[in-house]
């Protein structure tokens, strides 16, 4: 039982983190986070999609531009079309280009700690040789 | 008895970096998919960061040692690697926090089907969710390089080794 009372304990601790972005948020310190008008529009508000009927729920499940979570930048909605609405839309699918770049990111930290390492470790030997 | 003793703990140990290995790369995976909600689709990119969260506090129940052990002396004298190391880890922990709590708050999936309705997919929430989620990818990134000694030895020892068909006495 010793790791179910550990697994409480952890996730207490992520509460007390969640009740203070809460508390945060009701302080207003978190409204400069709201998404503000860009190309496309604000997600979740409806909009008319170009030419056609208007769209629901435009951006927020649409595929974003930039962002490897794919939300930093809200998208449009289709053509002449209507958004699809929740449930799971996979208008896009994967991004292999964004699945690149966050494995190239991890790549590129592993070379820059190694490097990093390899260079201490150098410099280490090389004093105590001249020692 | 001695060799009863000297045995079932290396048996332990061995079972233990399995489980870690398993567990790690399963965990990596999984975040790196719940990055892709449009490859994978709204209802699994939100169960399987569900998934996902119950899988990182295992994560943390298997390295309870090390994190009550450098908790205690955080405030003593540490190895500035393992400072580093603690405190992108608490980043992390209060990141995943953030990203979770962000996802369930303009969730379409996983509250809804809980009989929780949820209005909000604009506020600040939404942007919160998508710049957390951008900034974990970060810290995992420091976080693999942070312990890719370990990495590097339990693939080669667990994975490479058996694959080639080596013993780990092999040198």
């Amino acid at each position: 039982m010793t790791w179910l009372s550990r697994s409480v304990l952890f996730l207490a601790i992520a509460l007390l983190f969640v009740a203070a972005f809460l508390g945060l948020n009701r302080l207003g310190a978190l409204s400069s986070f709201e998404m503000t008008g860009r190309p496309g529009g604000p997600p979740g508000q409806t909009q008319p999609a170009p030419g056609g009927a208007p769209a629901t729920t435009a951006g927020a499940s649409a595929p974003s531009t930039t962002g490897s979570a794919g939300q930093t930048t809200p998208g449009t909605a289709p053509a002449g079309g209507v958004v699809p609405g929740p449930g799971g839309d996979r208008r896009g699918g994967f991004q292999w280009g964004e699945i690149g770049k966050d494995l190239g990111l991890v790549a590129l930290a592993w070379l820059v700690l190694a490097g990093l390492d390899w260079l201490v470790n150098r410099r280490t030997v090389q004093a105590s040789v001249r020692r | 008895m001695t060799t009863t003793g000297t045995t079932a703990p290396r048996k332990k140990r061995t079972n233990a970096t399995v489980i870690n290995m398993v567990l790690d790369t399963s965990t990596f995976i999984a975040f790196i998919l719940a990055m892709q909600p449009h490859g994978t689709g709204v209802p699994i990119h939100e169960w399987g960061s569900i998934a996902l969260s119950v899988a990182i506090i295992a994560h943390l129940v298997l390295h309870w040692d090390w994190i009550s052990g450098i908790t205690r002396k955080l405030l003593g004298r540490l190895p500035a690697e393992t400072r580093f190391s603690y405190v992108l880890n608490l980043l992390f922990y209060i990141d995943m926090t953030l990203i979770i709590l962000s996802g369930l708050l303009i969730s379409k999936s996983v509250l809804p089907a809980l009989g929780l309705q949820v209005d909000e997919h604009a506020g600040p929430w939404r942007r919160l969710h998508g710049l957390s989620a951008d900034a974990g990818i970060i810290i995992l990134a420091l976080h693999v390089a942070v312990h890719r000694k370990w990495i590097a030895s339990s693939f080669k020892r667990y994975v490479w080794n058996r694959v080639t068909g080596r013993t780990n006495s092999d040198r």
